[in-house]
C-alpha cells in the first residue's frame, strides 16, 4: 500500500471503520509479522504480537494523529514494544513444559524460526541495532520511514544503521568459522 | 543507502496465508463491534483531553471557591483565594474590588482591632480609596466616606482615652485635662480668699497682703477704701461668684496652698456660692 492509499484509510481508522481496518491489515500484516519475526525469531509469537497491535489500534484509533505514514509508524512502534515485552517475558520465564517436572538435562530452548547462525548474530546486536537492520533489510523501509518509526532524524538513522550493518556482517562472517572450530574441537 | 547486502535476512520475510488473515480480520471486526464507534470524548486525544479536563474542573471550582471566599476578611484562610480570584470576577463585575474592600473594612470596624489590625485596616482603606476612585459609584463612595469619618473619630478617641484611664495620672491632672486650659477671669477668686470665713480678720489681711494682684483690675483708691471698710465692719469682701469646683482637699487649681490659719474643711462647709 502506497502512502497515498494509506492516507485514504486514516480517517476510516479514526472512525473505526471495519473496511479501513481490513484494508490496512491486509496491506501491512506481512511486513509487520516479518518485522516481529526478525525481532523475536518466533513466527507464532510474532503473529500474536501483530494481532495484539491491531487490537490496540482498535482501542486507540480515535487518538491517531497525522497522515498514513504516521499510522504506519504507530503500528511498527506498537509491534516493536510488543516484541520487547515478549523478549522480557522469555527472560523471566523460559518456556518449559508444565505437566511434569523439567529434566535437569533437557531444558527446552525457545523456539526459533531463524537459522541458528542468523539468530545468534542478531542476538548479538543491541535492540536498537536489530530494529534498524530488520526494518531496513527485512521490511524494506526507507531511512525516512525508519526515522519516523524510531522517532529520530534521518542522519542519525543512517549513522546507526551503518554501524549495525557492519557489526552484523562481521558477526555473520565469523559465525561459520566459530561453528566449524567448535565442530572440529568436538 | 544499501551499502551492505544481507541475503540471509531475506529468509525472514513471510507471507501470511489467507486462512490466517481471515481469522485475524474476524477478530478485528469483533473487537470493533465490542468497542463501538468513537464518542466525542474519544475524539479529544492526548493533551487536548487533559486540557479539556482542566478547563472543566476550573470552570466548576472557580465559582465555588469565589462563593466560599466571598466573605473572607484579612486573617481568614480563604482570604488569599478571594484576592487571587478577584481579577477574574472583576471581568464580570467591575466594582467587585471596591465592594470587597469596603465590606472588609466594615467587618474590621466591628471587630476588636489590635495594633497589627490597625495597619491592615489602613492598608485596606487605601486600597478601597483607590478602587472607588477608579469607578463611578456614589453608593460605594458614601459608604467609604462613612468609614473614613468613623475611623477619624475612633483615632481621636484613642488619643484621649489613655489619659483618662491611666491610673498613674493624678486626679488633678485628669481634671485639668478634661476641663482644658480655660483662662481665669479677672474677678475670679483665689482659693485662699474664698476659703476665708466671714469675719476672720487675720485671714482676710493675710490674703490681702499675699495676693495684691488679685484685685489689680479694681481702682486702687476704691480698693483701699474697701479694705479699710472691710476691716472696720469685719465683714467679708464682696467676692465674685466663682465656678471653680474645689477638690477634695479644698484646693483649687492654680491657687495658693492654704495657710495654717485657714481650716481646710471650711470650703466644703461653706461653698462660695452659698455666701451671702
Amino acid at each position: 500500500m502506497t502512502d497515498r492509499e494509506l492516507d485514504q484509510w486514516v480517517d476510516g481508522i479514526r472512525s473505526r471503520s471495519d473496511a479501513a481496518f481490513h484494508a490496512v491489515y491486509t496491506s501491512m500484516a506481512n511486513d509487520l509479522v516479518s518485522f516481529a519475526i526478525g525481532m523475536i525469531s518466533d513466527r507464532r509469537a510474532a503473529e500474536d504480537v501483530v494481532q495484539q497491535a491491531f487490537l490496540e489500534l482498535v482501542k486507540s484509533a480515535p487518538e491517531i494523529r497525522g497522515d498514513g505514514r504516521s499510522l504506519q509508524a504507530w503500528l511498527y512502534r506498537s509491534v516493536r514494544f510488543g516484541c520487547l515485552d515478549e523478549l522480557r517475558r522469555r527472560k523471566r520465564r523460559p518456556e518449559t513444559p508444565t505437566d511434569k517436572l523439567p529434566e535437569p538435562v533437557s531444558i527446552a530452548e525457545p523456539t526459533s524460526d531463524l537459522e541458528p547462525s542468523l539468530e545468534a548474530a542478531l542476538s548479538e546486536l543491541s535492540e536498537r541495532q536489530r530494529v534498524l537492520v530488520v526494518l531496513r533489510h527485512v521490511v524494506g523501509l526507507s531511512g525516512e520511514e525508519i526515522a519516523k518509526v524510531t522517532k529520530s532524524n534521518r542522519a542519525a538513522v543512517y549513522a546507526a544503521l551503518g554501524r549495525a550493518e557492519r557489526r552484523l556482517r562481521s558477526l555473520l562472517d565469523t559465525e561459520p568459522a566459530r561453528k566449524s572450530a567448535m565442530g572440529g574441537a568436538a | 543507502m544499501r551499502t551492505i547486502e544481507f541475503p540471509e535476512l531475506e529468509n525472514i520475510r513471510v507471507e501470511l496465508d489467507e486462512e490466517f488473515v481471515t481469522r485475524q480480520l474476524a477478530a478485528i471486526s469483533g473487537a470493533l463491534e465490542s468497542v463501538g464507534p468513537p464518542t466525542k470524548r474519544h475524539r479529544l486525544a492526548g493533551w487536548r483531553r487533559w486540557m479539556a479536563s482542566v478547563a472543566v474542573g476550573a470552570s466548576a471550582l472557580v465559582p465555588a471557591a469565589a462563593a466560599a471566599s466571598d466573605s473572607a476578611v484579612p486573617g481568614d484562610a480563604l482570604y488569599s483565594v478571594k484576592r487571587v480570584l478577584e481579577p477574574l470576577v472583576q471581568l464580570v463585575n467591575g466594582e467587585v474590588v471596591a465592594e470587597h474592600r469596603i465590606e472588609e473594612l466594615e467587618v474590621l470596624e466591628v471587630l476588636e482591632l489590635d495594633r497589627a489590625d490597625q495597619d491592615v485596616f489602613d492598608s485596606l482603606l487605601q486600597e478601597a480609596t483607590d478602587a472607588v476612585a477608579r469607578i463611578d459609584s456614589p453608593t460605594l463612595s458614601d459608604r467609604l466616606d462613612a468609614i473614613v469619618d468613623r475611623r477619624r473619630d475612633a483615632v481621636r478617641d484613642t488619643q484621649v482615652e489613655p489619659l483618662q484611664d491611666d491610673p498613674q495620672t493624678p486626679p488633678e491632672q485628669r481634671l485639668d485635662d478634661q476641663r482644658g486650659d480655660r483662662p481665669r477671669d479677672a474677678g475670679e477668686s483665689e482659693p485662699g480668699r474664698d476659703a476665708a470665713p466671714p469675719g476672720d480678720d487675720t485671714q482676710s489681711d493675710t490674703v490681702q497682703e499675699e495676693t495684691p494682684s488679685s484685685r489689680s483690675d479694681a481702682d486702687p483708691t476704691e480698693a483701699d477704701e474697701e479694705q479699710e471698710s472691710d476691716r472696720d465692719q469685719d465683714t467679708a469682701p464682696p467676692t465674685p461668684v466663682t465656678t471653680t469646683a474645689p477638690n477634695v482637699d479644698g484646693e483649687v487649681d492654680g491657687g495658693e496652698p492654704p495657710t495654717e490659719d485657714v481650716p481646710t474643711t471650711e470650703p466644703e462647709a461653706d461653698p462660695p456660692s452659698d455666701r451671702p
